[in-house]
């Protein structure tokens, strides 16, 4: 298989698009690719963008992506501006499908139970599904956080209506730090509240690494008692708002939105054990609710009676995990006997150094480990992370989730 | 001992229980401090972040300030770059003018002065310095009347005030101290300022010297060569007056031995007087030719004038050439010293004799008036610059050898002769004569095929005084006592024999003195004097003066054999009241006497 990626940091949409496929295309002296991951920020208009990319590619490519709150690539990272990153990809063997769907907003588990039936006819043996989804159903308001589309139905409903799926990867995508609204690429469609899945065929090899760095912060565990929905109101019986005041020992967290260190994590393993890293599940909390008691969750997929740990999230951590996780996985594959042709970082928007308080990217560490070994890197800026999580395909928060693909 | 041990159990569960809570506690509370020191730690990264961002913010709003501030900058430098490049052009271009005008100013031979219109001086050139020792630097901020003498000052007052008034160019020309200075003077219009008066002045003292020379030296020329042709001339004059005296000395023979009868008599008295009246006649033409008189402009009758020459013409082309006149009438006149136009008439017509040689021929002599042109006058030697109009033509024509172009390139030229005889001055004298007179001069010839000189004069405006001519002549008769004072004997006698048969009673001086005894013995009671102007001891100018101061109302008729213009030119304090020409006769002596007694 051969890979290559194109990075745009400034122009017009389509000559954006255009310019990115193709020197995509050219690095990777490919005529014709199989598949193009394609992502722009928010501020590049959408449709122009996919048409430029459509310019450089020619037509009948399945080219899948869509918004992005900045891109990675081998020759630079950039978010919070206008750039864009086109991956072109020849996967050597035709794609075993691609499907997409709209009308997330209206229900996100059905949404992914018609994108999985569409997609079961030709899923069989299928190592992998790339899933890119609008993550926003709405924006912000000046009094409400933004509310999202749920990871955990659409999922749901996609290995229901596909038995056997394959992990799951990709994400739930995001324009900008402002939470607007979202774009999404689904072959020629360039559409809203729509999902895209992509079957990578039999022979493909895959990895997936996480990587998040957060750490409990007392390993107590607590019980959510009162959730409604992405709401939670009560922790231990307590108003949440109220218990978050005294583990603060303020109320000026409150001004936070999201919390910038604190989470929520689900444990995916027993108690009393050394998960690690990939133990736990993190879940945003998006900020207090209006009422003063409540707060958000960013994935709407705890309820009542779900035990979490407060997670704390650790820059140092995150920053080392980056550099270690992609470092294993790359050998992990290696260790198959699998060459590495193209990685695909989809990386939580909040982990941006910027949004993270720290003084280095997190994402350079995967760059340079990808430019180490010579892999072609697309990335791109996320709201939602997907991917394999203790044997079930997950929505995370606060993730990095490193795919490989490779030959041998 | 069941009890026991369950009450054992419970304890042990109790304080595993308590010591579970205490280290949840432990816990619990570990775990908040690493959050409030991970939110601190935040809370100041952030801070340390937004920091960092407003010193970046800072530091792009000062570095755009800058690019800003450099492109301004770029551009108002490139624009001062090119409103100083175009300054320095400008400066250089004005320090190339001021250096010029400077230079020129330096090297100017003469003055150059500026003054604003109360005459106050705010530019005097270094000629001031060099030709006059003062230092241009001291005028500078004067008026005329301050820096200089008053009479002068008041000379330049006036001129300036006039020029500046009038706003027309004045050229003017004054002598200080001994040296002679030619002025321009100008007005110099400013926008939102008074005039200036501008003026430069050359010292002309040197051009008039050698103006003055070269108009002597001309006179002299012209001298020379008058007596130069009269040599030609005294072949055919001698040859004429032999001829003249002949008759006159055969018939008065005749007389002396007695006629044959009255009417022999008679005859052989008509045809001597006749003889002697051309004589006469020859000789003033010859005296008014070759009388050397000051030039004196006059309003001519060109056609007159070639008339009364017409003797001496024939003489001077008499050796077996015909002389042939096309003499227009009613020509308009023209302005010109007579004497030396005659000079131009005898040159061209001694020159077109000498040109025919002995082959015979005829040499015309045409006057006409023509409108000339430009391009004619254009064509003509000395015609740059005349205005084209009506023009007197002087045209004397020959059908002799011609002239190649080489030749006529050089005949104009001093001392150029292509004649066996002569000192090649004649045509050279015409140039200077046509020169003073305003003309040109216009050549058509070819060897073998004669040669056509025409001499164009301008055209005067005023009307030749012609002589008034009184009444019954003939008959008039005078009365009273007559002085008649001349040193030569038989004139002397002659003259009184004729007053007589006048009417007037005669007395008769020998000079100048003894006419002055006798009005001191007889007061008052001579009617007139005839007086000769030519005699020794005192001449005719002389006792004029000295009769006129013994008695201021004599009437003085003044006798000479010099032409009328040339004698009276030499009375300049008292003037004869009339002029009588030698040789005289009857006629002659009744109509001076009676021009003079009858005047009130």
């Amino acid at each position: 298989m051969k890979a290559g990626v194109g990075f745009v940091g400034e122009g017009s949409a389509r000559d954006a698009g255009r310019d990115a496929a193709a020197e995509a295309l050219r690095s990777a002296g490919i005529e014709r690719p199989g598949l193009v991951l394609a992502f722009a920020s928010g501020g590049l208009d959408p449709a122009a963008f996919h048409a430029g990319v459509r310019e450089a590619v020619g037509p009948g490519v399945p080219i899948v992506g869509g918004s992005a709150t900045g891109v990675i690539t081998g020759q630079g990272l950039s978010y919070g501006g206008t750039s864009a990153a086109v991956a072109v990809l020849d996967l050597g063997a035709p794609l075993a499908g691609l499907a997409s769907v709209g009308g997330l907003d209206r229900d996100e588990q059905d949404a992914g139970l018609r994108l999985g039936q569409a997609l079961a006819p030709s899923a069989a043996g299928s190592p992998a599904l790339l899933l890119f989804y609008d993550s926003v159903r709405a924006p912000p308001t000046a009094t409400t956080p933004p509310v999202m589309n749920s990871s955990r139905p659409l999922i749901a409903g996609l290995e229901a209506g596909l038995p056997g799926c394959p992990p799951v990867v990709g994400a739930g995508v995001l324009g900008d730090y402002a939470f607007s609204r979202t774009w999404q690429f689904c072959g020629d469609e360039v559409g809203q509240q729509r999902a895209v899945g992509v079957l990578l065929g039999p022979a493909a090899r895959v990895d997936v690494q996480v990587m998040h760095g957060c750490t409990p912060m007392d390993g107590v565990p607590h019980v959510l008692t009162r959730v409604e929905g992405g709401v939670v109101h009560e922790i231990d019986g307590r108003p949440a708002a109220e218990v978050l005041d005294g583990l603060y020992g303020s109320a000026a967290w409150r001004t936070q939105r999201p919390l910038s260190r604190l989470t929520f994590g689900v444990r995916l393993g027993p108690r009393h054990r050394d998960l690690g890293e990939e133990g736990f599940v993190n879940r945003l909390i998006t900020g207090v609710m209006p009422d003063g008691q409540a707060v958000g969750l960013f994935e709407a997929d705890l309820a009542t009676g779900a035990e979490v740990l407060f997670m704390l999230r650790d820059p140092a951590l995150m920053v080392e995990s980056a550099r270690r996780a992609s470092e294993v996985a790359v050998e992990r594959l290696r260790r198959r006997g699998v060459a590495p042709r193209f990685a695909l970082y989809i990386d939580c928007a909040g982990r941006a150094g910027a949004y993270s308080q720290t003084p280095s990217e997190e994402a350079a560490e995967v760059m340079a480990v990808a430019s180490h070994h010579g892999i072609p890197l697309l990335g791109f800026y996320s709201g939602v992370e997907v991917a394999p999580l203790s044997g079930r395909s997950r929505g995370l928060d606060w993730t990095g989730v490193l795919l490989l693909l490779g030959e041998g | 001992m069941a009890d026991g041990r369950d009450a054992g159990a419970e304890t042990a569960l109790e304080a595993a229980r308590q010591e579970a809570a205490y280290y949840r506690r432990l816990a619990e509370e570990a775990g908040r401090r690493r959050l409030q020191e991970a939110e601190a730690l935040n809370a100041l990264l952030v801070r340390a972040q937004e920091a960092e961002r407003a010193v970046q913010a800072a530091r792009a709003e000062l570095e755009q300030r800058v690019l800003e501030r450099t492109a301004e900058l770029t551009a108002t430098n490139q624009a001062l770059s090119l409103e100083v490049a175009e300054r320095q052009r400008v400066e250089r271009a004005l320090r190339a003018s001021e250096e010029a005008f400077r230079s020129f100013m330096t090297k100017f031979p003469g003055l150059a002065f500026v003054k604003e219109v109360d005459t106050t001086i705010v530019f005097a050139n270094e000629g001031f310095r060099t030709l006059l020792g003062i230092d241009p630097g001291l005028l500078r901020g004067r008026t005329n009347a301050q820096a200089f003498p008053p009479e002068l000052a008041a000379r330049f007052d006036e001129d300036d005030r006039r020029v500046l008034a009038t706003g027309r160019p004045e050229e003017l020309e004054e002598t200080v101290e001994g040296r002679t200075w030619r002025t321009h003077k100008f007005v110099i219009h400013r926008d939102d300022a008074p005039p200036r008066l501008g003026g430069f002045s050359l010292d002309v003292t040197e051009a008039r010297r050698a103006e003055a020379e070269r108009r002597a030296l001309e006179g002299q020329m012209e001298q020379a060569q008058r007596l130069e042709s009269l040599g030609v001339l005294a072949g055919g004059i001698a040859h004429d007056f032999n001829n003249l005296l002949t008759a006159i000395l055969a018939n008065l023979a005749l007389l002396k031995a007695g006629p044959d009868d009255d009417e022999g008599a008679a005859a052989s008295l008509a045809d001597a007087e006749a003889a002697a009246r051309v004589a006469a006649g020859l000789c003033q033409q010859l005296l008014a030719y070759a009388g050397r008189t000051r030039a004196a402009v006059q309003v001519v009758d060109l056609g007159a004038l070639v008339q009364d020459m017409v003797q001496l013409l024939r003489a001077s082309v008499s050796h077996g050439l015909g002389l042939e006149l096309r003499l227009a009438g009613g020509l308009p006149p023209l302005r010109a010293d007579p004497s030396q136009l005659k000079q131009v008439v005898m040159n061209l017509v001694i020159n077109a004799a000498e040109a025919m040689g002995d082959g015979g021929g005829t040499v015309t002599v045409a006057t006409r008036v023509e409108q000339v042109g430009r391009a004619r006058l254009a064509a003509a030697v000395l015609g740059d610059g005349l205005a084209e109009g009506r023009y007197l033509v002087l045209e004397v024509t020959d059908t002799g050898c011609g002239m190649d172009p080489a030749t006529q390139r050089r005949i104009f030229e001093p001392f150029f002769t292509s004649k066996f005889a002569g000192r090649g001055l004649g045509l050279s004298a015409v140039l200077g004569i046509v020169r003073q007179a305003g003309g040109a001069i216009e050549l058509e010839s070819a060897p073998g095929r004669g040669s056509r000189f025409g001499v164009l004069f301008p055209a005067a405006e005023e009307a030749v005084a012609g002589a008034a001519e009184g009444p019954a002549a003939a008959a008039w008769r005078g009365s009273g006592l007559v002085l008649v004072v001349d040193d030569e004997p038989m004139v002397r006698r002659a003259a009184g024999r004729l007053l007589r048969r006048l009417g007037f009673e005669v007395v008769e001086a020998p000079g100048g003195a003894e006419a002055i005894a006798l009005f001191q013995q007889r007061p008052g009671q001579f009617r007139a004097v005839v007086l000769d102007l030519t005699m020794p001891d005192m001449d005719g100018v002389e006792t004029l003066r000295a009769l006129r101061r013994l008695e201021p109302s004599a009437r003085v008729v003044v006798a000479s054999g010099h032409g009328q213009e040339a004698a009276l030119a030499r009375f300049e304090v008292e003037r004869p009241d009339a002029f009588v020409q030698k040789p005289f006769a009857l006629e002659e002596l009744r109509e001076g006497l009676r021009a003079v007694l009858e005047a009130p």
